[in-house]
């Protein structure tokens, strides 16, 4: 005889009365949130608290100490004019995650508006939207980033800038699809019915319930993002020097390799386990909020 | 038939269109090229010289005539001349395509080699040591600076070990390195993706019916899951060609191969605006190009889109 839970109907009201974990509870037993969450949660820290933990000035050079390996004093050794390369490590952290997270924010809020607007209304705006999103997506990112920022020339905001022109196609074409579906739904036509102001709709009824894969590319943007900004660091567009950024500091560690191959080592590393982070916390929260695309 | 396919050109026209419009746009925005390749210049006929430079390069005409003479060269494939070298801009471009198109094309062969067996297998043997650990190593390959893995890759396999060539392109040893480091974050994205789609495939009705009919395994997935796997894989095909064109900009500059990226970065430091200017246009109207052809091959791969 069948066990008699194997019927689909008692099968579904157990799956019913047990109710789904919450949101902290699957975050913290997901291994890619928990882990990408404590590294995310480390990096800021040290950025925030970067004059404390930094043992030297990160742009004071010393020319006692040109390019010295590892050592117990400088524990990633110096630079090619005896900056100490920890410091500089540490304060460029600053500089990472703030344009990670202002361009997620540029970004985020371009790509989320466009679509929303096309998504929601449809018709001629959304077919211009549509059209101009392809148009974006054509473009290869890093080549109009570099086009843009060799016009505008460098500078934090303008990398920002250069990054997030680039980046918001994503939200745009996600956020246009579930406002696609989410406006046929009832309670957006309850809204409506009882009088319910559009923009109302839009941001406080619908952007609610489109949140789950909007927050999965806010994260993954803020990987894609710090990369960008190294490889421009990297080809000389990024935040002006003396500042302390990942990808100048590889600049000159290329120049090095021969010498001093470790200036090029740490902040390579450093820039793979930023990313690498963000991305892991990004694919478990997708794991968690938007399982249908798993 | 016929119309899809006139519909999706006239669409590739469109977005071509905005592509010029776009690079013409920022072009512009950015105030006077003479002013900054003149910036600094404390001669006294450095004035008169800037004049005649922007009567030459039509920059003291509105606007739109600038936009429409800016069509027409686009058209005529005619970008004028080099600031610095004087030569036509085309002739520039047209050098250094070689270089790229091998490096970029060879690291797409790579990717697509890797990720497509790599990505059916790990489906089929979803949750094994292997599926996870591919799993953890395309992670790993999207999230790393591809700059830095050819930084460490010269560190390692040219200084250190002396296998291969530190930079150049005098053999075809030399373009390894950077196809390989070009190649990884695609081929990391690409092998998840496959796995993706071909997990969903696998789970399709026709599957089972399939399995059911009493097919071996093997014919299931060689014969149907592989098939409809490939649609998807097609369809994304021009983006990733998109990205390796991108990456390939800062892969010449690491391994200083004399391709189209690396005249770009050049010309930004020279303020070679012209050259600038084709370039991105070029790197972009070739993805664009891409993309057609991509949206016009799949009606061939799968006939339901030939019937819509």
């Amino acid at each position: 005889m069948s066990n008699a839970l194997s019927h689909p109907a008692l099968r579904q009201a157990e799956a019913d009365l047990r109710r789904p974990p919450s949101f902290w509870t699957q975050f913290v037993r997901n291994p890619q949130t928990l882990v990408g969450g404590i590294i995310v949660a480390a990096i800021v820290l040290i950025a925030v608290l970067a004059p404390i933990l930094a043992p030297y000035d990160p742009n004071l050079p010393n020319p006692d100490q040109l390019y010295r390996p590892p050592s117990p004093e400088h524990i990633m050794g110096t630079d090619e004019i005896g900056r100490d390369i920890l410091s500089r490590m540490i304060y460029g952290a600053r500089i990472s995650l703030t344009v990670g997270l202002a361009t997620m924010l540029l970004s985020g809020f371009i790509g989320i508006s466009l679509g929303a607007i096309g998504g929601y209304f449809g018709g001629r705006i959304d077919a211009v939207i549509v059209q101009l999103s392809d148009t974006f997506q054509a473009i290869p990112g890093l080549v109009l980033a570099i086009g843009i920022l060799a016009v505008l020339g460098a500078g934090l905001s303008r990398v920002v800038l250069a990054i997030s022109l680039v980046s918001w196609v994503a939200y745009a074409r996600i956020v246009r699809g579930s406002y696609l579906s989410l406006k046929e739904q009832q309670f957006v036509e309850a809204a409506r019915a009882t009088g319910v102001r559009t923009p109302t709709i839009i941001v406080r009824h619908i952007l609610p319930n489109a949140i789950g894969p909007i927050v999965v590319i806010l994260t993954l943007n803020v990987a894609g993002a710090i990369l960008t900004e190294a490889s421009l660091g990297y080809l000389g567009l990024g935040v002006s020097a003396p500042t302390a950024t990942w990808g100048s500091m590889l600049v000159q560690g290329q120049r090095l390799i021969r010498v001093a191959p470790h200036v090029a080592i740490f902040p390579g590393l450093a820039i793979f386990l930023t990313a690498l982070s963000f991305n892991m916390l990004g694919e478990g929260l997708r794991d968690i909020l938007d399982p249908a695309t798993r | 038939m016929l119309r899809t396919i006139i519909r999706r050109l006239l669409q590739g026209l469109v977005t071509m269109w905005l592509v010029v419009t776009v690079v013409f746009v920022v072009m512009r925005l950015s105030g006077d090229p003479v002013e900054m390749l003149y910036a600094g210049d404390p001669r006294p006929e450095a004035e008169r010289e800037k004049e005649n430079l922007r009567q030459v390069l039509g920059l003291t005409d509105p606007l739109p005539v600038q936009y429409v003479s800016f069509l027409a060269q686009v058209v005529r494939l005619d970008f004028g001349q080099s600031f610095v070298t004087r030569r036509p801009v085309m002739q520039m471009i047209v050098q250094t395509l070689p270089y790229t198109l091998r490096l970029t094309v060879s690291a797409f062969v790579v990717a697509y080699l890797i990720a497509l067996p790599l990505g059916i297998m790990v489906a089929v043997r979803r949750n094994s040591w292997l599926d996870y650990g591919s799993l953890v190593a395309a992670m790993g390959g999207v999230s790393i600076p591809p700059f830095w893995v050819g930084l460490m890759f010269i560190l390692l396999f040219a200084l250190k070990l002396d296998w291969l060539p530190a930079s150049g392109v005098e053999s075809a040893s030399a373009y390894v390195l950077p196809v390989i480091v070009l190649a990884i974050p695609r081929l990391s994205f690409m092998t998840r993706y496959v796995r993706g789609v071909m997990l969903e495939v696998l789970s399709t009705d026709y599957l089972r019916t399939a399995r059911a009919k009493g097919l071996p395994e093997f014919r299931v997935v060689t014969g149907h899951a592989v098939r409809n796997t490939l649609i998807p894989i097609v369809t994304l095909m021009g983006l990733q060609l998109g990205y390796l064109v991108g990456g390939s900009v800062i892969i010449e500059q690491v391994f200083g191969i004399p391709g189209l990226g690396h005249l770009l970065v050049q010309s930004i430091f020279n303020r070679d605006f012209p050259v600038v200017q084709a370039a991105v246009l070029i790197l972009s109207l070739s993805i664009v190009l891409a993309n057609l052809l991509t949206d016009l091959t799949y009606p061939y791969l799968d006939p339901r889109i030939a019937h819509e």
